[in-house]
């Protein structure tokens, strides 16, 4: 039974990959700034600073809070 | 009289219809997928049926010491079936419910809510610590008024079951009967969402009949889509810190926690206590800045 599982979570994933689920979009400024607002509500940002590769931005709020921005797979996380 | 496991006999129908509902968004259904995610979610449902094995001996002998002190002698029929199957529904709303407003146990059904991501694999993302919660205990009072242990667990497992579907993007609405009496996938979006609109709403397993009659019900808002997962999202996809994540923070507000009252609410007040961005707080905030607009 366990290796029955194991076969199956495998084949789903591979599959999820084939089928092109796999993706790690760019970050832009308007995607960072609203990925903050909607994780940390009254964040109001008024500054946002990319990284050279568009992968990460760090966001400042008016009140001069920080935030940063990642990818975690194809979504984001905020911090 | 036996009764199956319908949950066991339904395995390989969820995964037939995880791949059904894959090709279809990749064909143009609504919905999303993304490999590491359901890596994520799947071997999270493997882990809690490995702990259902460790565990369910406990909770079945548990239910069966619960059941000598019973009040009523039910017997096992299609009529005490589905008289089971809605209090039993009943009880899991009281669970849920409580799941998300009671630190001790959300540390246990978070994980259910930390994908971003809403599909058929997010129905199989599931906790490995439920015990540990007594998410179990809810179900002792069917027990005590009388229904045989072997209903109760089939009726758990109807329940389960049902849930599976729900997790979909790729059905909108049901025939309108259909959306006031049964927990939807609709109805069932709007409960994964972090939208302060939609947080902590819809608790109900098949009926969302509940919800309606005690005051949590939301509809889902065509013009305000859900944004999936929790609050503050987690930021890994190991199975190891999602099932764990949750207990840490515990762990860590208790070991900063100054006096009783902050080490209590540490552990048993709402999610969100310490930080104040409880549910209750991030909606009222929301209500004074967005409502009034609307």
């Amino acid at each position: 039974m366990i290796w029955t599982s194991i076969f199956g979570i495998l084949t789903l994933v591979l599959l999820a990959r084939a089928l092109g689920f796999a993706r790690t979009p760019p970050l832009d400024e308007a995607t960072a700034r609203t990925a903050v607002e909607h994780a940390m509500p009254g964040f109001a940002p008024v500054k946002c600073i990319l990284d050279a590769t568009s992968r990460t931005a760090e966001v400042t709020a008016r009140d001069g809070r920080i935030a940063t921005v990642r990818p975690h797979g194809d979504r984001w996380v905020v911090r | 009289m036996t009764l199956p496991d319908p949950v066991s006999m339904a395995t390989p129908a969820f995964i037939a219809l995880v791949i059904v509902e894959m090709v279809a968004i990749r064909f143009g259904a609504r919905g999303d997928y993304d490999w590491r995610d359901s890596f994520t979610s799947l071997v999270m449902g493997f882990g809690s049926t490995m702990a259902a094995v460790v565990f369910g001996g406990t909770i079945v002998a548990a239910y069966a010491a619960t059941a000598r002190w019973h009040v009523f002698a039910i017997p096992v029929t299609w009529w005490a079936g589905i008289l089971c199957f809605v209090l039993d529904d009943l009880a899991y709303y009281a669970f849920h419910r409580s799941a998300h407003r009671v630190r001790w146990f959300w540390a246990s059904h978070v994980i259910h809510h930390s994908s971003q991501h809403y599909n058929l694999t997010t129905a199989l993302r599931q906790t490995w610590t439920g015990f540990w919660s007594l998410s179990f205990a809810f179900r002792l009072p069917l027990l005590l008024i009388g229904f045989d242990v072997r209903l109760v667990l089939f009726v758990a497992g109807i329940n389960l079951i049902y849930q599976f579907w729900v997790h979909t993007e790729a059905v909108r609405r049901l025939p309108a009967p259909l959306e006031w009496l049964l927990n939807t996938p609709s109805h069932h979006r709007v409960h994964h969402g972090s939208n302060p609109r939609y947080l902590d709403r819809n608790y109900g397993g098949v009926l969302i009949v509940w919800d309606r009659l005690f005051g949590t019900f939301e509809p889902e808002a065509d013009a305000e889509p859900v944004r999936y997962g929790l609050v503050h999202n987690i930021a890994s996809f190991n199975p190891l810190v999602t099932a764990t994540h949750e207990w840490v923070a515990i762990a860590r507000d208790l070991a900063a926690a100054r006096g009783w009252r902050a080490r209590w609410m540490a552990v048993a007040g709402p999610p969100g206590w310490r930080e104040g961005s409880t549910a209750d707080a991030i909606r009222a905030a929301w209500m004074t800045r967005i409502a009034p607009a609307e």
